[in-house]
Formats: structure tokens, C-alpha cells, sequence
């Protein structure tokens, strides 16, 4: 029983992740993501990252560009975002998904718009 | 086939009417509990607790009681965190200091 | 029994005194330690400048606020504080009669610690217990008066370097180390410390704010912002910090903030007095 749960809930995860890298992103997504990042209040990522056509931008993190081939798994870049902690203790990005500051259908978007960089 | 879709029909509307009496008690629960763990997170509260929780608040005093569960929801997942913040600070705190 | 176990069991005595939580707790190891890092992190900048914060680190922005001094935007503020601070209470007396020297060129000095209160006394606190004990209101304390009166007493110790003692006492010990525990501890939804942005990337642009070093820090308060187009104190600006992090911000003049001001003002010993400044 336990362990048909788990591949039940294996192939529920490898679906998800699936329909997310597979499905392409549409111009709305990505116009969408794009404004998330920007806004003050909601990615605010200018704050540190240069990128795209953004103005005033912070010089605290790397410049965000050539996304795509950085980050060839969407999944890497998703979890990244959703707490860079994990990966780095010492990082000041704020970890947007663990602290609910992003939902994670936001924090889709936002990557949806990265790989256009 | 139009019994199914009356029988649906009363249920759409009798579901309301249930679900903001059950609401008014969940609200009342989930705040109660929001709060007290925001009160936990002692000097590591967010403001984004305390402006959730006084939305909640505030839509419960409107009679909104679903809209005031969804929000006390969001203000207790978000002080949950700040309690964890606070613990996991309290450990590694040092590693980022000058002189340790 | 032998003198060596003797002294060794003294030992033992007296490290069991010391909370645990206390060994180890070297403030001027911390402070030297600071220093180094600061003057690697900028070996071009003289360890004085550090307390014109962003404006000892970027030429442009000195050169902008250089060209602000002749015409000071907190003058009359100062003016005004210093005919507070003369101006006698209902009862006679002055502020003068609370403080060493008649509160002239002490600035440096504070915050102290005090032995039998058992707590961090900070310039403003002061103000205020002087209030109160001459009969008077104690007054607001992020702006306004004490922001004024403030700024009269530290101009009056223009130049004189910071001298934060820890007296030989655990519970200053203690004061101090929660001001450390408080700047480096991460807070709010957005997860920053004070030292993620002031000891980790000082120099640094946050949108269009450049990052002033953790060092010298407190030394130009209080402070003409013209984000607030007045001045403010040391304890106002703390809780702006908190707020943008997302961190609910605690009373100004708190025992945290008064720990945190402690801390901070003793990593800066050495340093002089320029407050009031202006910052943006």
C-alpha cells in the first residue's frame, strides 16, 4: 500500500514537473513574469540583479541573462528561487517560496520570463 | 438527466449557506491559532503577519467569514515561517559574524 | 593541597560564574576583527572616512554631498536644540545639571552601560530621564525634540572618537553580545540581517541606495534624511531598516535596540563623533 503511494505520488511529481518544461510559456506568461520581477513589491529583483531593460538596478547579484543556458533544468532555476538558502547559507536573496513572499504559480511565471533573458 | 441537474443545482445553492456557518467557527480557529504563533515569533514578527491578521480581522468583523479564513490561513503559514526564523537564527546567527 | 590544583579549581569557580552562553564573548577581538575586514574589504579608504558611510565609498556621491555642506538642511535644528538644551525646566534647572561636563563634548561616550540599572543607557534615554526627573514630559523619541537636542550635544563633540567602555560585568557582557545577536540575525519576510547588506555588501547598490559598512555606522546621528526632510535618530532609522525587510520593528528604545546601539557604537570606538549629518 505504502509503497503504491509513492509512486502514485512519484508520477504525480514527475507529471508536474513535466507540464511545466514541456508546456511552452505564452506571451501573456511571460508578460506577466516580467512584471512580477519588476514590481517593487512583489520579486522587486532589480533591487539586486541587473537585467533586460531594467533601470536603477542593484549590483548585488549576478547579472540575469543567458538563462537558459545557465539553468537547463527549469527545476534547478525553480528551486533556486524558491530558497537560495539551500544552496548558499550566506546568500541575501530573500527565499521567495519558503517565506510566501512569491506563490509558486508567481514564481512559474517569473521563470517562464528568465529563459526569454 | 434533468433530476441530476436540479439535484445539482439546489446543492450549488444550499453550499453557501453551510459552508459561512462552518466558516465563522474555522475563521475563529485558525486566527486564535495565527495569532499565537505570530506572539511566538516574539522580537522575529513580520509585518506581513500582523497585516494579514488584521485584514482577517477586519473582514470577520464585515461578516465575510470565508474571505477572513483564507486570510487568517495566509497570516498563520506566515508566522509559522517567522517562528521557524527565529529558531533556525538562534542557531547559525554566528556563522555570518565578524569574529564569530 | 597544590597551589596548581588550587588555582585550577579557582579557575573552574570562575568560569561557572560566566553564563555559558557568555564564553568567548571578546568585544574587542569582534572590534579589531571588524577593522581588518572593513580596511581589506576598502584598502583605499582611511579607517576615519568610514564614518561618512556610502560617501567615504563612491567619489560621485561625495562630490553631491559635499556640495550640501555650506547650507546644512538640520541647522536650525541644532540652533533649536541647543536653546532647548539651555533653556531651564519649570523647576530651574537645566540639562546641563543631569550630565558630565553640562553635557558639552560627551556624545562619545554614549551609550554606557549602566552598573546598577544593569542596563544600556543610550544619549536620548538619557535626555529623556533628565526630563523626568526634573519634573518635565519625556518627549517622543524618533524625531522632533530629542532628534534636535541630540544633534546640539553631538555637534558639541565634533571630532571626538568614540569611546564605548564594557565594564567588567556579565551582564554588559550580555547587553553587548544581544546587540551582536541582534545585528547579524536574519529577520522578516524578506530575511535579511543588518549585516547582510551593511558587513556583507557594503559598497554595493540596492536599486539606487549605495550600502554604508557596518563601521562608523552609528557615528553621524542623529541624521537629516531627505527622505524625511528632517532629522531622526538612531532608533528611528533602525526601525526603517526592519520595516524594509518586512520585520515588525520594536519600540525605539527598546532594551534590543538599545543592545543593537551598543554593539554597534563599540565597533566603531575610535571613530569620531560627525553627527548631526546628512544622509538621503
Amino acid at each position: 500500500m505504502r509503497k503504491r503511494l509513492i509512486y502514485v505520488g512519484l508520477a504525480t511529481l514527475a507529471l508536474s514537473a513535466m507540464s511545466a518544461s514541456v508546456v511552452a510559456a505564452s506571451q501573456a506568461d511571460i508578460d506577466r513574469g516580467k512584471e512580477l520581477a519588476f514590481s517593487r513589491k512583489d520579486g522587486n529583483c532589480l533591487a539586486c540583479h541587473k537585467m533586460d531593460d531594467g533601470k536603477l538596478t542593484g549590483t548585488i547579484g549576478p547579472e540575469l541573462a543567458n538563462m537558459k543556458t545557465r539553468y537547463p533544468d527549469r527545476n534547478v532555476l525553480f528551486k533556486r528561487v524558491w530558497d537560495e538558502t539551500q544552496f548558499n547559507p550566506q546568500t541575501v536573496m530573500p527565499p521567495f517560496g519558503r517565506h510566501s513572499i512569491l506563490s509558486k504559480e508567481e514564481i512559474n511565471r517569473i521563470i517562464d520570463y528568465l529563459y526569454t533573458l | 438527466m434533468k433530476t441530476i441537474l436540479m439535484l445539482g443545482l439546489s446543492l450549488s445553492l444550499l453550499a453557501p449557506l453551510s459552508a459561512q456557518a462552518g466558516a465563522k467557527e474555522d475563521f475563529q480557529k485558525i486566527y486564535s491559532e495565527a495569532k499565537s504563533t505570530h506572539d511566538e515569533a516574539g522580537n522575529f514578527k513580520w509585518t506581513t503577519t500582523a497585516s494579514r491578521l488584521s485584514a482577517a480581522r477586519s473582514a470577520a468583523d464585515d461578516g465575510k467569514y470565508e474571505k477572513a479564513k483564507e486570510l487568517a490561513k495566509q497570516a498563520l503559514q506566515l508566522a509559522k515561517e517567522s517562528v521557524a526564523q527565529r529558531k533556525n537564527q538562534a542557531k547559525v546567527w554566528q556563522n555570518a559574524a565578524i569574529g564569530g | 593541597m597544590p597551589r596548581a590544583a588550587k588555582t585550577i579549581l579557582v579557575i573552574i569557580g570562575a568560569v561557572l560564574v560566566i553564563p555559558s552562553v557568555l564564553a568567548g564573548v571578546n568585544p574587542e577581538a569582534d572590534r579589531k576583527a571588524a577593522v581588518e575586514y572593513f580596511k581589506q574589504m576598502f584598502p583605499k579608504v582611511p579607517l576615519k572616512e568610514f564614518v561618512n558611510g556610502q560617501y567615504a565609498l563612491d567619489a560621485d556621491r561625495r562630490a553631491q554631498w559635499q556640495s550640501l555642506q555650506d547650507f546644512p538642511p538640520y541647522e536650525f535644528a541644532v540652533a533649536e536644540g541647543k536653546e532647548m538644551f539651555e533653556t531651564p525646566f519649570a523647576n530651574g534647572k537645566t540639562y546641563a545639571s543631569c550630565f558630565e561636563n553640562g553635557g558639552i563634548g560627551i556624545r562619545q561616550n554614549y551609550p554606557y552601560f549602566d552598573e546598577d540599572k544593569k542596563e544600556v543607557i543610550t544619549l536620548e534615554l538619557a535626555i529623556n530621564q533628565c526630563r523626568e526627573a526634573n519634573g518635565e514630559k519625556p518627549l517622543k523619541y524618533k524625531k522632533g525634540d530629542i532628534a534636535s537636542i541630540s544633534a546640539y550635544m553631538a555637534s558639541t563633540s565634533d571630532g571626538k572618537p568614540f569611546n564605548i567602555r564594557i565594564p567588567d560585568d556579565p551582564a554588559a557582557l550580555a547587553a553587548y553580545q544581544n546587540g551582536k545577536k541582534f545585528y547579524y540575525s536574519r529577520r522578516g519576510q524578506l530575511n535579511f540581517s543588518c549585516a547582510s547588506c551593511h558587513v556583507k555588501n557594503p559598497g554595493k547598490w540596492i536599486r539606487a541606495d549605495l550600502l554604508s559598512p557596518a563601521l562608523g555606522q552609528p557615528s553621524n546621528f542623529p541624521v537629516h534624511r531627505s527622505k524625511w526632510g528632517e532629522l531622526g535618530t538612531l532608533h528611528r532609522r533602525f526601525a526603517g531598516c526592519n520595516k524594509n525587510v518586512r520585520a515588525k520593528p520594536l519600540p525605539a528604545q527598546s532594551t534590543e535596540y538599545r543592545d543593537l546601539e551598543y554593539f554597534l557604537t563599540y565597533m566603531s570606538n575610535g571613530l569620531p563623533v560627525v553627527g548631526p549629518s546628512t544622509r538621503p
